[in-house]
């Protein structure tokens, strides 16, 4: 795929100043996350006796402040966004995948192959998330493959649904029928015909995966089922800082304003893309 | 008659309680084009359709080859689709919006020649587009860039690159600019006379199909109604309802002459086809054919010859020849 | 009436042009359009996709879409109605000046009954009670030949088959005999049986009613039966204006020459290759240079390519825009 088609949705996005400016400050914490912690003197474990529980300024170099133990803020702030962001791309890429093929195949082979797909879904989606990751925890204890599965768990049964749906009306098209007719197997008809045709909704629903994803995995680290100690995401940040809120309330503010501050650009980019690219999808 | 590249027997599509299709019978010989008349409700792009087994018929053969396209299993079906193609109504959405027109046309190498070297590939790409008057950088460029009959074109590229031995066109040229429409026709008859290839097209278009074809068929409400060679059926049709046909389609000369100005022309077939439920018992065009007799109301019609290229389903024929 | 006693005419069209604001830059639909149409006349107005055919009475309804601007002068029996306020534009739209167009389906509602759609326009219009006005609905039905005329006033739309609806579209046009009545493709979606009764609807419409007809269409046969004058238009421009029978017996322009050849016809003796034009019309955003058929005419020179021909009498009631008009 090239230029050709992607031409006039970059341009009707590019006009839409509030994806754009949502999408460089996307650019901005991403680089600061990925690049942020080599610029600080200091490091994401090292305690710093002299400078507990400090304020954020510029003298003693903790430009964020520290925490209770004394840890850089800065530090400890970017590479829990780093971990975040890690988690929330690759389980929205697991997600992805494992739902546009399962949504693709469901809508195209129709029939009872596809009740029997819907069905499975509509079992997952009933069950209470939370719990069943409590209950598994408890069961098996806290680890961080648990952590993938679970969140792993909720990004692709809404795109499955989606991509489902939109193989329903693509099937009826011409094109399809055109390819039967040419003699492409049924695998390759799903995979490079129905598929190209759906990524629409797919990517606009991606960017709005990640933010999610991105919370849930906040959440489940802020109840301490997550991610844990001595590594920080935003969710641990966040449930220190809570703990510490009257004290030293940038221990909460900064790691709460960093994520609060990605989740509303991911949205309002993710908004922007589905304009962008829902004036061309006509079918 | 002898060895009939397809042959067709008692073909029969049904949708729900509704019969598409009821009991089509034709045969189809090497490089011969059938031309395929019929108005909306006729089943015409429903007998495409279920032929190549697009739609699941109810009863009847597809004989090609040998095989019976109908009852084969599909892996065989699969590999017969190599010599049975198709274009559509819709050029433009007959192609993938998301494959340039180079991935389109390689499509049928790699389904049917995988060991196919690219750059060979490429080639013959580049050689078809040559032939159906494309420029080789269309291979570049995406379906949406192109003109209907630009998109034809390229269906026909696609359609053609396996050399078929028979080519079915669905209503083609319809949705195009009457001016371009020849040229769409002129290349088909010219791919025709190169690649030796059978084709059956289907139009609504009576001066079309009596341009391309050598025999036509006219079908009516899912029946044969008409079986001929072409001079044949233009010159002395012996339907009622092909009589209507013909005698419909708006002539400017004829409009001068002052013939066309007085209100409505004997064989113009009154009222329009019944709605698919209500289809009248015996012979489906009774209530709107000028001869219709009691016979017509209580038999349907089989085929009868009329002639040695001729055969029509009317219980009046004689009469009315 | 003029002072000169030639009669106004129904419709007057001076140098109309309909341009689209698009995203890639403005793109011309009609550019530089004019013609009349007399009172009780019937104007042909034939072209293939791109022409602009449409476009024009769309600017003349006032339905164009948002991005399209339209300029120049359109009246209406002698009145101006470009840019008419909509609630001016909706007392003379439906009453006095009508159009049809190519797909009924979508110009009825699909929730009310036929009698109703019918009888609506009369109570709007022309403030008949309900009853007259599904009185005047069921003979309206009869006028354009709909059999069991009562039984479809309370039929719904998609009850009817495509041909009925045409016939219902028509009548219901015909409801305030207007002075004017536009139709925009009437037949293209029908079958070729149904068209033929459709035209000879519209052709005793001719004869009975004091009504001016503009029928649209890229098929010449269709025009040529009913039209008393044919217009031609090519990439958003008029190219030939002239009596019907001058238009079919001794055309003017290349094109229009060109185009009645590739007419189907079914009398003429079968032709080696089937008539056509070569290469494809103008593009929407394309630039003129010159006459903009002139890629395709076969008897194109160089003035032609780089001088565009205005629209000129080459003799009594007949308008040619072409520097090498053929001279029958």
């Amino acid at each position: 795929m090239s230029g050709g088609l992607w031409r006039a949705p970059g341009r009707r996005l590019r006009a839409n100043t509030g994806a754009v400016i949502a999408l460089c400050i996307v650019v901005i914490l991403v680089s600061m996350a990925l690049v942020g912690p080599w610029l600080s003197p200091y490091d994401l474990e090292g305690l710093d006796w002299s400078h507990v529980a400090a304020w954020p300024g510029l003298a003693h170099a903790h430009w964020f402040g520290t925490d209770r133990l004394g840890r850089d803020l800065f530090v400890r702030t970017l590479d829990g966004a780093r971990v975040s962001l890690a988690v929330g791309l690759v389980a929205s890429a697991v997600s992805l995948s494992v739902g546009v093929s399962y949504g693709a195949v469901a809508g195209y082979l129709g029939g009872r192959t596809d009740r029997l797909m819907m069905r499975i879904i509509e079992i997952l989606s009933g069950l209470p998330l939370i719990f069943f990751v409590i209950f598994l925890t408890v069961i098996l204890g806290r680890s961080e493959t648990l952590l993938f599965v679970s969140i792993g768990a909720v990004g692709w049964l809404t795109m499955a649904r989606i991509v489902r749906g939109r193989t329903l009306s693509i099937r009826q098209q011409e094109f399809i029928e055109a390819a039967v007719a040419s003699g492409a197997s049924t695998a390759r008809i799903i995979f490079k015909h129905v598929v190209p045709n759906v990524l629409g909704p797919v990517i606009v629903y991606a960017t709005l995966t990640v933010p999610q994803i991105i919370l849930f995995e906040s959440f489940l680290s802020f109840l301490g089922l997550g991610i844990q100690e001595p590594q920080a995401s935003l969710g641990t940040l966040i449930a220190q800082g809570a703990a510490e809120m009257e004290a030293a309330p940038w221990i909460l503010l900064v790691p709460g304003g960093f994520l609060a501050l990605l989740l509303l650009s991911l949205n309002i980019l993710g908004d922007g893309l589905r304009d962008a690219l829902d004036a061309k999808e006509g079918g | 008659m002898n060895d009939s590249l397809l042959e067709v027997r008692d073909l029969s599509v049904n949708f729900g309680a509704f019969a598409a299709l009821a009991g089509v019978s034709f045969r189809l010989g090497a490089g011969e084009t059938l031309g395929l008349v019929g108005e909306s409700g006729s089943g015409k792009s429903t007998l495409a359709r279920a032929l190549l087994r697009l739609i699941p018929a109810a009863r009847g053969t597809v004989m090609w080859c040998g095989v019976d396209l109908l009852s084969c299993g599909p892996a065989t079906l699969r590999r017969q689709r190599r010599d049975l193609q198709m274009i559509f109504q819709d050029p433009l959405g007959s192609l993938n919006p998301r494959m340039t027109v180079g991935e389109a046309l390689a499509e049928p190498l790699v389904i049917f020649e995988p060991s196919l070297a690219a750059r060979e590939r490429r080639a013959r790409i580049e050689e078809m587009l040559d032939r159906v008057g494309l420029a080789r950088e269309a291979a570049r460029r995406y379906p949406h860039e192109f003109s209907g009959g630009q998109c034809q074109r390229i269906g026909i590229a696609r359609a053609m690159m396996m050399r078929p031995k028979l080519l079915i066109c669905d209503e083609p040229v319809s949705s195009l600019d009457v001016s371009i429409q020849g040229q769409i026709v002129n290349l088909l008859m010219d791919l025709q006379q190169e690649f030796g290839t059978a084709m059956l097209f289907i139009s609504h278009n009576l001066a079309l199909v009596r341009h391309i074809s050598h025999r036509v068929l006219v079908l009516y409400l899912g029946r044969v109604v008409e079986d001929a060679a072409r001079d044949a059926l233009f010159a002395a049709p012996a339907h009622p309802y092909t009589r209507a046909l013909l005698a419909a389609v708006p002539d400017p000369t004829r409009a001068l002459s002052g013939a066309s100005r007085v209100a409505g022309d004997h064989w113009a077939a009154a009222g329009e086809p019944p709605a698919g439920n209500a289809v009248p018992s015996g012979c489906a065009f009774r209530n709107r054919c000028r001869y219709a007799e009691g016979i017509c109301e209580r038999e349907i019609p089989q085929l009868e010859q009329a002639s040695a290229q001729h055969a029509v389903a009317c219980h009046r024929w004689r009469a009315l020849a | 009436m003029t002072q000169r006693g030639i009669p106004t005419p129904a419709l007057s069209i001076e140098n109309l042009q309909v341009t689209y604001a698009l995203a890639d830059g403005p793109v011309s639909a009609v550019r530089d359009v004019s013609l009349t149409v007399a009172p009780r006349e019937c104007l042909g107005i034939v072209g293939e996709s791109g022409s602009g055919k449409t476009q024009v009475f769309m600017a003349v309804m006032g339905l164009l879409a948002g991005n399209a601007r339209a300029s120049g002068s359109v009246r209406f029996d002698g009145r101006e109605i470009l840019g008419l306020a909509p609630k001016a534009l909706n007392r003379i739209r439906g009453s006095g000046l009508t159009m049809i167009f190519q797909d009924p389906m979508t110009s009825l509602t699909p929730h009310l009954k036929i009698g109703v759609q019918l009888a609506e326009v009369l109570v709007t219009h022309r403030g008949f009670s309900w009853r007259d006005a599904m009185r005047a609905a069921g003979l309206i039905l009869e006028r354009v030949r709909v059999p069991e005329a009562q039984r479809r006033l309370q039929q719904y739309p998609h009850e009817l088959s495509g041909g009925m609806r045409q016939r219902v579209m028509i009548g219901m046009s015909l409801l305030c005999e207007p002075k004017l009545l536009i139709a925009d493709e009437p037949t293209s979606a029908l079958d070729v049986t149904v068209q033929a009764q459709i035209m000879d609807v519209l052709r005793e419409l001719r004869l009975e009613a004091a009504m001016a007809m503009i029928l649209v269409s890229h098929d010449l046969g269709v025009v040529a039966g009913l039209a008393d004058r044919i217009v031609v238009m090519y990439a958003g421009r008029v190219v030939e204006d002239a009596p019907a029978s001058e238009v079919l017996q001794r055309a003017h322009h290349p094109y229009t020459a060109l185009l009645l050849q590739c007419v189907p016809n079914l009398r003429d003796a079968r032709l080696e290759r089937m008539p056509c034009l070569p290469g494809q019309a103008l593009g929407a955003g394309m630039q003129e240079r010159g006459c903009a058929f002139a890629p395709r005419c076969p008897r194109a020179t160089e003035q032609c390519h780089s001088e565009r021909p205005p629209l000129r009498s080459v003799h009594q009631s007949v308008q040619v825009a072409c520097h090498h008009p053929l001279s029958p």
